[in-house]
């Protein structure tokens, strides 16, 4: 598969003030640390990890509302990671990666109606002109969602949390973007209307060709649109490969307790769950020769305290190098 | 309601538990004959869509609702005592020891000036009259209880200073301070992570068997309540529609908007062109109502639905309130 995106050995520090340190010691938390993927074009890639473990800062990182501290990020054969993160705000790729937030009503600006969100970034960035042009392409996109047009007109408090989340799709595939970031996309809204706005994502990808980043703590969810997925711990990727290969054969520890934990409904008693003992490490200056899960990990032996396990091949079928199943894990 | 639950007398029992909300845009009906009942011990979950009236039937039982609401009819008598007509000073000596509330958001419900500990500390000294010397001990023994690392630490701990699931932990503590006999946890872990939450809920299922606790689970999430309950009440547009024991309503619902709901959740083995929306929304709940408030919403819909709903018994202690139940 062609590639989209290419992510290689991206970290974030954030410089930190730590309490009873010594004057003039400088201290960071690790937010992302030595992140390495790729996402294909038309691929959908899920990401996964609970809060805290860096999820949200990668996004930012992709989407170039942060600067790096390291790494690389490719976005369509052009280097974009060493654009500063104020000049990618006027560069062309900017059009290219758009967002869909969490919270429908948070994300929309609570004074503008649905035709004014829509509208927003085909007036900034679109370069179409005229207000019937403008009003058409409106009309189009509001179709393309789903969302009647008569509630174009309406503000957010006037439409449901179905209808919102809509009205934020429109605007996040108006400038016909190649790659979405979908930010749990569907975590604020009812059971009843889930299926139908994943269908919609799903169906829209097909359409207009793009590739998805999809981050969810939701794995029931995540399975359902992902090819591929990523698993994040504590910065790092702990696990990454083809949806089936990580849900079926979990070889991370950490993978395996997720798993664990989502709850199957209909699927009877409660299987064999693994329950995390203890706090995470702290992200505040890790110590890079141990593993990140070390304390909280079951099976957690000395080696995992003097040498950070790398990502390696644990597939049964060598894949293309960046598809394949990896995980880093000593024992996996 | 069956012969062999009437061995055991409920531990709370609500009838016909009815709401109204005054509002600039006329009365809302929020509850219409609400209805269930737990024994000691038990775990019941409530679920339903936002909006289906979960919350405020945890709120009319707590009697902490807003100004504007007014219950309009019904009882709730739990350990003799009817909730909705007690006067508020019998409810002070009951809330907060015997029955108790865990809240959605911990750190919006736990006070943001007050070091956690002292929270705690406030419970005991209210309820169960502990001096003053005994009460930062109990205190830091119930953060141990619920697992919270370093106890004597975080007793002087603010909420901002802890995790969202630090933050839950503690307000379980706090709930549980005095042992009491109902649990009401209205949405304990949304927005916790999947592993916080399964370790949140395992505590929970653990103080409730330990000290014979009920617990009323208000959950948006069918999963959750597969899990962690015997028995789940199902809530639409303030109606219970159905009520049954887990394995019953998973393995034959009788309502068609149950029968949805389990359908629409996501779940392993079921691929997304399987998955079911349920179309339309909830009803307006002011002005005039069918009979059946899903009927709008319902493929089965036939006019005898707009007769006034019958409360069937198919099986014993599974209800189902539908005139065309599957």
């Amino acid at each position: 598969m062609d590639t989209l995106l290419e992510v290689a050995s991206v970290s974030k520090r954030f410089p930190v003030a730590v309490k009873g340190a010594a004057r003039g010691s400088e201290h960071f938390l690790q937010a992302v640390d030595d992140v390495s993927f790729s996402i294909g074009r038309g691929e959908c890639v899920g990401l996964v990890g609970e809060s805290g473990c860096g999820k949200s800062t990668l996004v930012k990182l992709i989407t170039r509302l942060l600067d790096t501290s390291d790494g690389r990020i490719w976005f369509d054969g052009q280097d974009i990671g060493t654009v500063p993160a104020d000049r990618f705000a006027s560069m062309p790729q900017r059009a290219l990666i758009q967002m869909v937030f969490q919270d429908p009503t948070d994300s929309l600006n609570p004074r503008f109606t649905a035709f004014d969100t829509i509208a927003d970034p085909i007036r900034r960035l679109g370069g179409i002109s005229g207000s019937r042009n403008l009003g058409k392409r409106v009309d189009a996109l509001t179709d393309m969602v789903g969302l009647p047009r008569e509630l174009l007109g309406r503000y957010p408090h006037q439409l449901s949390g179905g209808q919102k989340q809509r009205v934020g799709i429109a605007r996040a595939v108006a400038l016909e973007p190649r790659l979405l970031v979908l930010d749990e996309p569907t975590s604020a809204l009812d059971v009843s209307v889930q299926a139908v706005i994943l269908k919609l994502l799903d169906d829209l990808r097909r359409r207009l060709g793009m590739s998805y980043l999809f981050v969810s703590h939701d794995l029931n969810v995540v399975r359902l649109l992902a090819d591929r997925v990523l698993v994040m711990y504590l910065g790092r990727i702990v696990e990454r490969g083809p949806v089936s290969e990580v849900f079926e054969r979990p070889r991370h520890p950490y993978t395996r307790a997720l798993l664990s934990c989502v709850p199957d409904p209909g699927g009877g008693a409660a299987g064999r769950r693994i329950r995390l003992s203890g706090e995470p490490r702290s992200p505040i200056d890790p110590d890079p020769r141990v593993c990140r899960f070390y304390g909280r990990c079951p099976d957690g032996h000395d080696r995992c305290a003097q040498e950070m396990p790398l990502l390696h091949s644990v597939g049964l079928d060598h894949l293309a190098v960046g598809t394949a199943h990896v995980a880093a894990c000593h024992l996996a | 309601m069956t012969v062999l639950g009437a061995a055991a007398a409920p531990l709370l029992s609500v009838e016909g538990l009815s709401v109204e909300f005054r509002t600039r845009d006329g009365i809302v009906r929020a509850l219409d004959r609400v209805g269930f009942e737990i024994r000691r011990g038990e775990t019941v979950g409530v679920v339903g869509e936002s909006g289906s009236g979960k919350s405020v039937t945890a709120f009319s039982i707590m009697r902490i609702l807003d100004p504007a609401a007014r219950i309009t009819g019904g009882r709730a008598v739990f350990d003799g005592l009817d909730l909705l007509s007690a006067t508020e000073r019998e409810l002070e000596g009951r809330r907060g020891r015997d029955l108790s509330m865990i809240f959605q958001n911990p750190r919006t419900a736990l006070n943001p000036i007050r070091q956690v500990g002292r929270q705690i500390g406030d419970v005991l000294v209210r309820h169960a009259g502990a001096s003053r010397g005994a009460v930062r001990s109990r205190a830091v023994e119930l953060l141990a209880q619920v697992q919270i690392p370093d106890p004597e630490r975080r007793y002087w701990a603010y909420p901002f200073e802890l995790s969202g699931g630090m933050c839950q932990r503690v307000m379980i503590a706090l709930a549980l301070a005095c042992g009491p006999s109902l649990l009401v946890a209205d949405e304990p872990t949304t927005g916790l992570d999947v592993t916080t939450q399964a370790a949140i809920m395992d505590l929970i299922d653990d103080l409730a068997r330990a000290r014979r606790m009920a617990t009323l689970l208000i959950t948006h999430d069918l999963g959750l309540a597969a899990l962690h309950c015997e028995r789940i009440v199902v809530m639409h547009a303030g109606h219970v529609v159905e009520s049954a024991p887990t394995a019953a309503l998973f393995a034959s619902p009788r309502h068609p908007y149950t029968a949805k709901l389990i359908a629409a959740t996501p779940k392993p083995g079921v691929p997304l062109d399987e998955l079911a929306a349920i179309p339309g929304g909830l009803p307006d709940l002011r002005g005039a109502l069918p009979a059946c408030r899903y009927s709008p919403r319902c493929e089965r819909y036939a006019p005898f639905c707009d007769e006034p709903l019958p409360l069937q018994e198919p099986a014993s202690g599974h209800t189902v309130a539908c005139w065309k139940p599957l």
